[in-house]
């Protein structure tokens, strides 16, 4: 449910992006780390509830595509990155230490737009 | 777009990278930085509805100056914590988010905006009781707690990690019922040292209001420490 305000959020940037490159067609690419509490159902969800109420998208389609990018875990100790699911995931699967840190998986992004004719 | 394969035509890539959380972490950053300069020192208190928070609230008055405390405090609807808060000499702002499952930078900014700082060392931001949306929204604070009570069981580390992985202080409430609920302290404490080794953990009860002294003490540390800052950013 907290998904709304960042989708919210999500909207004003699409329509700043649609005034700014005059697109009546595209699509958005969102970005969404795994480590986070969004989920890209709600994200979809409140999109096509948002747009279908403004008038700004009247006669205009912009598609919404969420890529879900992997958590990112670093090891201090054998300098490798590997892929996790879950925070709490903390031991290098490569070496098994647990001098590790969290290097992505955090992110919450429009990377980018495309413009169609 | 090609009516006959679906193929795009003249497709133009416009280059973002923008984060949906900017404009409120902005905000965040923003209210952070006059609270530095004002000395006052700001801090996010989240947990399960019913885990405690008010109660801490309540508790570390009798440690920290009351008149000294300044709560924002957030909840769906009433002004019951506001009303419990203020016979505690509390200066307290009540925000009904009405639906909203947890606090923004916004609703803290417009709060400040209608508060007396004057004389506050301590400004504490009471979540929305909830263990997974307040997670990740920054409001401006410079620390965070989360009450966990044993009544909730040891299982909310591993069920809800994005928020205990963001806390600072851990309070563990309610340790007087803690056998009545079967609660599992080891494995408790366990789980939050995996997530992060250098996290505080407190247990408080009831029925000894001293196991809320070292929380108070935390707090005036890191007030101190703001000061300190400000301080140097002065000169």
């Amino acid at each position: 449910m907290h998904e709304l305000d960042v989708t919210k959020e999500l909207v004003k940037q699409i329509k700043q992006l649609m005034n700014e490159n005059s697109i009546n067609k595209g699509k958005v690419f969102l970005e969404m780390g795994n480590l986070t509490t969004y989920s890209a159902e709600p994200i979809k969800f409140y999109y096509s509830q948002l747009t279908h109420a403004d008038k700004s998208f009247v006669n205009k389609k912009i598609k919404l595509e969420i890529h879900e990018k992997k958590g990112e875990l670093y090891c201090k100790e054998c300098k490798t990155t590997s892929k996790i699911n879950e925070i709490f995931e903390r031991i290098c699967p490569a070496c098994g230490s647990i001098n590790t840190q969290i290097s992505g998986g955090d992110e919450l992004k429009i990377k980018k737009v495309e413009k169609y004719e | 777009m090609c009516e006959e394969c679906g193929c795009e035509e003249n497709k133009e890539t416009i280059k973002v990278e923008k984060d949906l959380r900017q404009e409120n972490d902005k905000m965040a950053a923003e209210t952070k930085h006059k609270l530095l300069h004002k000395k006052v020192y700001p801090i996010n208190l989240m947990g399960s509805p019913g885990s405690g928070k008010t109660t801490l609230i309540q508790n570390l008055a009798n440690y920290l100056n009351p008149e000294e405390i300044a709560v924002i405090q957030g909840d769906l609807e009433s002004d019951i914590d506001k009303k419990k808060l203020e016979k505690d000499k509390i200066l307290t702002y009540q925000i009904n988010t009405h639906s909203g499952c947890h606090l923004n930078s916004a609703m803290v900014r417009d709060a400040l905006e209608n508060m007396q700082l004057q004389g506050k060392k301590y400004l504490i931001i009471e979540n929305v009781g909830n263990l997974v949306c307040p997670a990740g929204v920054k409001l401006g604070q410079d620390f965070n707690i989360v009450v966990s009570s044993t009544a909730e069981g040891a299982d909310k580390p591993k069920k809800y990690p994005v928020i205990f992985n963001e806390a600072n202080l851990v309070v563990i409430s309610k340790m007087d019922i803690a056998k009545a609920v079967n609660f599992k302290r080891e494995d408790y404490i366990k789980d939050l040292k995996q997530i992060n080794p250098d996290m505080k953990i407190i247990e408080t009860t009831n029925t000894n209001k001293e196991s809320y002294k070292k929380i108070a003490e935390i707090i005036r540390q890191n007030h101190e420490k703001w000061e300190e800052t400000e301080s140097k950013h002065q000169h």
